[in-house]
């Protein structure tokens, strides 16, 4: 299985052990991915508030050079995910302006045509790759962990083949690897995003997630975002609830029987649990 | 604003982007009577409020309005509207985090979150230091690029960022 690969600016900088995590399972999967090259901030929900139009270009920009690869767009992250499709989309149902963006686009030798299709990564492991494979490649298996599986807002909302207050991608992985699913009414709620550093209201969003946590008796919550990632994480301090958070990838890359050492740190909270 | 007037027209005033907004507790105006507002034609009130401030983009209203209004994206635009004329929310540190991350993002085409905390926070010494032992347990539990990375065409990417802000949309 071939795909084209964007990581995103968090991958790159601050969650190593995501990217880590990510690319090593690949590898067990047999997934090959081609990382587009040279790609640029995708503008992330910042952009578009401030300027609309730099935003499009900055989305459309990356898409020109994926396109170029002829491969599914995957990332795995969700405000990437949502960046990227929503100026696709845009761009399909306004081809006026995709022909000015191109116009900007062409002088710097890139063109987009609107072929490409973005994907989260976590969909294609569970729609593309399928049960039955993983299921062959598991050598260790969760079994006995209880999750919570935590989507936050982007990645079923507002563009998604899954239900956009409901998706269950993330328990259907989580189930095939064995871990107790417990049920998270919460899992699609807003982390408060980037507004955290600068609202206080915005700790109420994590606080009310970290509690249903705690509340069910998981023994950590299971994300697929980054950004919600380090706000569940950076916080608890201030909150005073504590919970592992742990990427999809890293139960999956542990599943797979991959070491430990190259998961990322945040599985370490997990040791305990962990055969 | 126009443009956005004539998005909303069809709004029937059911109150279910105010019941699904996360951050609706701490608005000033409630999103239904936002739109009502901009309907009815009061722009200076609206562009007051710190309710779009507030927007996280997490599209629980757009999803489930009756009338699949975009209004996150209405929510997008009455930012744009606000800083061409010179209205400033309530709260600094927002606009400021905003700015700070179109700036690093300008300079090295991609981000880089401990450049972009800094410029959000220097300017606001007493958040910054609240911030800083949470920056600090960050450092320490992570394995994070100390240094940012700098695309191999950010020069043309500043070029042609600045030419798409005169393209008509």
């Amino acid at each position: 299985m071939k795909y084209t690969y964007y990581p995103g600016c968090s991958l790159k900088s601050t969650e190593i052990g995501y990217e880590d995590s990510l690319k090593s399972s690949c590898e067990v999967l047999g997934i090959e991915l081609k990382e587009v090259l040279d790609w640029n901030c995708c503008g992330a929900t910042i952009f578009p508030k401030l300027s609309y139009k730099s935003y499009l270009l900055l989305s459309t920009r990356n898409l020109a050079l994926a396109e170029i690869y002829g491969e599914d767009l995957v990332t795995a992250c969700n405000g990437c995910l949502n960046a990227l499709n929503r100026a696709n989309f845009y761009l399909q149902d306004n081809k006026n302006v995709l022909e000015k963006i191109n116009g900007v686009l062409e002088k710097v030798g890139l063109n987009y045509h609107g072929k490409i299709k973005v994907r989260h990564f976590l969909e294609v492991i569970v729609k593309d790759v399928g049960e039955k494979s993983i299921k062959e490649k598991i050598k260790k298996g969760i079994h006995g962990i209880k999750v919570v599986s935590y989507y936050g807002c982007l990645y079923s909302r507002p563009f998604s083949s899954e239900d956009p207050q409901n998706p269950y991608y993330l328990e259907t992985l989580l189930k095939i690897l064995g871990a107790e699913i417990i049920d998270f009414p919460s899992k699609t709620n807003c982390c408060g995003g980037i507004l955290t550093i600068s609202e206080e209201n915005c700790l109420k969003l994590i606080k009310d997630i970290l509690e249903e946590a705690q509340k069910s008796k998981a023994d950590c919550i299971v994300t697929i975002c980054p950004l919600c990632h380090i706000n569940l994480q950076l916080y608890q301090k201030r909150i005073k609830i504590f919970m592992p958070i742990v990427y999809f990838t890293q139960l999956l890359g542990y599943s797979l029987g991959i070491e430990i050492s190259k998961l990322g740190k945040d599985i370490f909270s997990l040791k305990g649990l962990l055969k | 604003m126009e443009k956005i007037v004539d998005k909303i027209k069809i709004c029937i005033q059911c109150g279910i982007c105010s019941s699904s907004c996360p951050l609706n507790f701490a608005m000033d105006i409630p999103m239904r009577k936002l739109i009502g507002l901009i309907k009815a034609g009061y722009t200076k009130e609206v562009l007051k409020s710190r309710t779009f401030w507030l927007c996280l983009s997490c599209y629980f209203c757009k999803v489930r309005c009756p009338k699949k209004i975009d209004l996150t994206h209405i929510m997008y635009n009455l930012h744009e509207i606000c800083l061409k004329q010179n209205i400033l929310p309530e709260n600094k540190i927002t606009l400021q985090i905003y700015k700070a991350f179109i700036k690093v993002v300008n300079i090295f085409g991609r981000n880089f979150e401990p450049l972009m905390f800094f410029l959000s926070l220097y300017k606001f010494p007493k958040k910054f230091l609240r911030f800083l032992p949470l920056g600090i347990f960050f450092l320490k539990r992570k394995r994070i690029h100390l240094l940012p990375y700098k695309i191999k065409d950010s020069e043309n990417l500043k070029k042609i960022l600045k030419e798409a802000e005169s393209i008509e949309i």
